[in-house]
């Protein structure tokens, strides 16, 4: 759970499991000012304030099958390690919005990972959620829209196994060109 | 634009395609993705089964699940028959994954040595 690619799958598959039908993921890297910023917004069923104190603590969750959850607290970690902070804005029946921003340039600043396979998973899985991927390296911007992109290939499913792999590798050659060719990441 | 060109292509050959799996399933798979199958090695799992629907026309579903209490035995992978018979692999990596497509979805041969806990 080290890097953006599987810490933000955990927050993602949170938003579903808060009921969303709406979720932006917004990843800007290198920003001007030096720091780089991860939001995750839905409009799932929130949470009240007492929650939203608790929930970066590993002993909580709101499962009953289990005493643990670690999505929010690996965010957290990996944020902080890398000087950085989180924000956690909710409200009941208005949806959360998690919020992440770290030094863009610090030693442990979390590696990308594959994003591209977060999306295609979790389109796999939630093939009816409207997902918005937003990706920003300095001033280069990419961007991905679930039903915009089904629309444009109806009446074909966007969960068809070669429509989901050609999604990973276009959102990762996407990131790539904005990265500016340099793959800095471990494939 | 070579890539939306190849993604008109795939959109063609997905919409020959469609219908037959949906109406002819054989097998449902099961791929435990939560955190822990995540942690274990789930997403390489599911990508090789996705790729192997693809590239072989195989008949198969595939769902997301969610933790079944075995984390330690991530990624689990479980294949339902028509019959409703489920087969439950566990520890599963993309090379066992390829096997388990070779014999119990192409062949229909249960590979019993996948199916035992290993540690």
């Amino acid at each position: 759970m080290q890097d953006l690619a599987m810490i933000s799958l955990e927050l993602l598959q949170n938003s579903i499991a808060a009921k969303a039908s709406k979720i932006n993921f917004t990843l800007a890297l290198a920003q001007d000012d030096g720091t780089s910023t991860m939001i995750i917004e839905d409009n799932g069923c929130g949470m009240d304030e007492a929650t939203v104190a608790k929930i970066s603590s590993p002993f909580f969750t709101s499962r009953t099958t289990r005493k643990v959850g670690l999505g929010v607290s690996f965010f957290k970690q990996a944020i902080q390690q890398a000087n950085g902070s989180c924000q956690i804005i909710s409200a009941l029946n208005q949806g959360t919005t998690i919020k992440g921003t770290w030094e863009s340039d610090h030693w442990d600043a979390p590696p990308l990972g594959n994003l591209g396979e977060t999306i295609l998973i979790l389109i796999q899985g939630y093939p009816n959620i409207h997902l918005t991927f937003n990706f920003s390296y300095h001033l280069s911007v990419t961007s991905f829209d679930s039903k915009t992109f089904e629309a444009s290939i109806a009446p074909v499913s966007i969960s068809e196994p070669a429509i989901l792999l050609w999604i990973e590798s276009d959102i990762n050659t996407n990131i790539q060109h904005c990265k500016g060719g340099i793959n800095h990441e471990e494939s | 634009m070579k890539s939306l060109d190849e993604l008109n292509r795939i959109r063609e050959e997905a919409l020959q395609k469609v219908n037959l799996r949906q109406n002819n399933a054989q097998y449902r798979i099961l791929i435990g993705m939560a955190t822990c199958g995540i942690a274990a090695g789930a997403r390489p799992v599911m990508k090789t089964f996705l790729e192997a629907i693809d590239k072989d026309h195989l008949q198969v579903t595939i769902q997301q699940t969610g933790c079944l209490g075995m984390c330690i035995h991530e990624p689990i992978v479980e294949i339902i028959d028509q019959a409703g018979l489920k087969t439950t692999y566990m520890e599963v990596t993309a090379s066992k994954a390829q096997e388990i497509i070779e014999s119990h979805l192409k062949q229909g041969k249960i590979l019993e040595a996948y199916t035992h806990v290993t540690k």
